[in-house]
């Protein structure tokens, strides 16, 4: 509750009283607060939208990603310039607006028209029943997680790491985006168990090797693959002996194949590929491919 | 004999007024000087660790009891209180802060001027804007340096002269 107090205290004063006023049970499920210029705050809680009163201005925008980000731009520029911020506890901030491009690619975003905060969950014990799949003897099996944007991976990655580390597993967390783990003044904002080490905020391609050669993890687990760089991380990963649990964006067997990964896929490297599904509620498990 | 005190208390009280006017201007170099390295100290804390600009007030906060970062910790404390951008605290927390303060109008435009600035722009535009910070109160500071060497001295010598002037005057 205290990172949403903190994010609270950065909107617009009449939205934060109007969402401060709704009853615990739906800040306690709160999924996003989505704010698009000239319309109403909308908000997203146990799967249902809520529509609050206020009507957001530009400027209110404008102050709210101000406030998100610290007064620091330059802090956050290389993530605002992809679209989203990172912020302490692993809550992801969503800009649109207009791009300003240089050399083919975003480098600012401006006349900002939506924000979207989409909130981090911990859901304790909600991996519990991929364990059998995911360890073998006290080895981690390599495993792919699948799953389409706001179906749970993250949530469900950050479950694995805690399981993990209490079975003695020592786990390394790539976590380029700071979503996993939301790091903050140097403890992570979750429970990720007592064998877990974080390299926060460092590309899976460098990040990745830089954990096998610090760390001697047993597992690596890292978010969102998807660059060519990630795919080769991942081979250094397996042939360094270290397991790798990982999530890409999909739903089925074609977007693993069609995806920068699915050479490795083909080589059979991922012991599971698990595919997730928000058919009953983000974390359901549509399907497990064991090799 | 009351005369005699009298004559002493002209002399003294004279003398301290000149003594103080030279240390506003000493007082002024030590301000500009302060100010400086706790700019230089934010540059190099953006630079190296990209941290956001709360995260280092509170840290340089921890680390020295100057004016200077009494500024940050103002600025940090109204940040965190009221719903208002760098923009707007940090120049008034600067006139909040050197009010009372020996310093000259345009010394006081360039503390302001981080608020144009600090955390609004990129990367690039900040080291450039550091850069011309500097220059800008190193020119201040060798003006300051001047004005104390040359009226420095006479000040303090001044207030006795006129002290003692004073003195002859009433006898």
């Amino acid at each position: 509750m205290d990172t949403l107090n903190e994010i609270l205290s950065n909107l617009p004063q009449r939205v934060s009283e109007e969402i401060s006023m709704l009853p615990a049970s739906v800040l306690a499920d709160l999924e996003e607060i989505r704010m698009r210029c000239n319309q109403s705050v909308r908000i997203q809680h146990a799967g249902q939208e809520r529509l609050l009163m206020r009507i957001v201005t530009k400027d209110d925008l404008q102050k709210t990603l101000t406030g998100l980000v610290k007064f620091s731009y330059y802090a956050y520029e290389e993530e605002l310039a992809k679209g989203f911020v990172t912020i302490n506890g692993g809550h992801r901030v969503g800009v649109c607006g207009k791009a300003v491009v240089k050399e083919g690619m975003p480098t600012l975003i401006k006349e900002i028209s939506s924000v979207n905060i989409r909130f981090a969950k911990e859901i304790k014990g909600c991996a519990n029943p991929l364990i059998p799949v995911l360890i073998e003897g006290s080895r981690p099996v390599n495993t792919l997680i699948v799953s389409p944007p706001g179906c749970g991976k993250t949530t469900l990655l950050r479950d694995i790491a805690r399981i993990f580390s209490l079975r003695q597993i020592k786990v390394s967390i790539c976590d380029e985006r700071s979503e996993i783990a939301g790091m903050y003044d140097s403890s992570p904002s979750f429970d990720l168990g007592p064998r877990t080490d974080v390299l926060d905020g460092c590309t899976k391609k460098t990040g990745m090797l830089m954990l096998i050669r610090s760390m001697s993890p047993d597992v690596i687990i890292t978010d969102e693959i998807g660059m060519k760089g990630d795919a080769e991380a991942i081979e250094q990963c397996i042939n360094a002996g270290v397991g790798i649990v990982t999530s890409i964006h999909g739903s089925d067997r074609d977007d693993v194949m069609n995806s920068s990964i699915g050479y490795l896929a083909e080589k059979g490297i991922f012991r599971n590929i698990i595919y997730l599904s928000c058919e009953k509620g983000p974390g359901t498990i549509k399907e497990i491919e064991s090799a | 004999m009351l005369k005699i005190i009298g004559i002493i208390g002209l002399i003294t009280a004279s003398g301290l007024a000149g003594i103080m006017k030279a240390y506003r201007l000493k007082r002024r170099i030590y301000l500009l000087e302060d100010y400086m390295k706790m700019i230089m100290d934010l540059k190099s804390r953006i630079n190296y660790m990209k941290e956001p600009l709360p995260d280092i007030f509170r840290r340089v906060e921890k680390t020295d009891d100057s004016k200077a970062i009494y500024l940050l910790s103002d600025i940090s404390s109204k940040i965190s209180r009221k719903r208002l951008g760098i923009a707007e605290i940090w120049p008034q927390s600067v006139k909040q802060v050197y009010r009372d303060e020996p310093l000259s109008h345009d010394d006081l435009e360039i503390f302001k001027y981080p608020g144009r600035f600090l955390g609004q722009t990129d990367y690039e535009n900040h080291l450039d804007s550091f850069a011309y910070l500097e220059e800008k109160l190193h020119m201040q500071m060798l003006q300051a340096a001047e004005e104390y060497r040359k009226k420095g001295p006479m000040y303090s010598k001044l207030g006795f002269f006129i002290g003692a002037a004073g003195a002859i005057l009433l006898m």
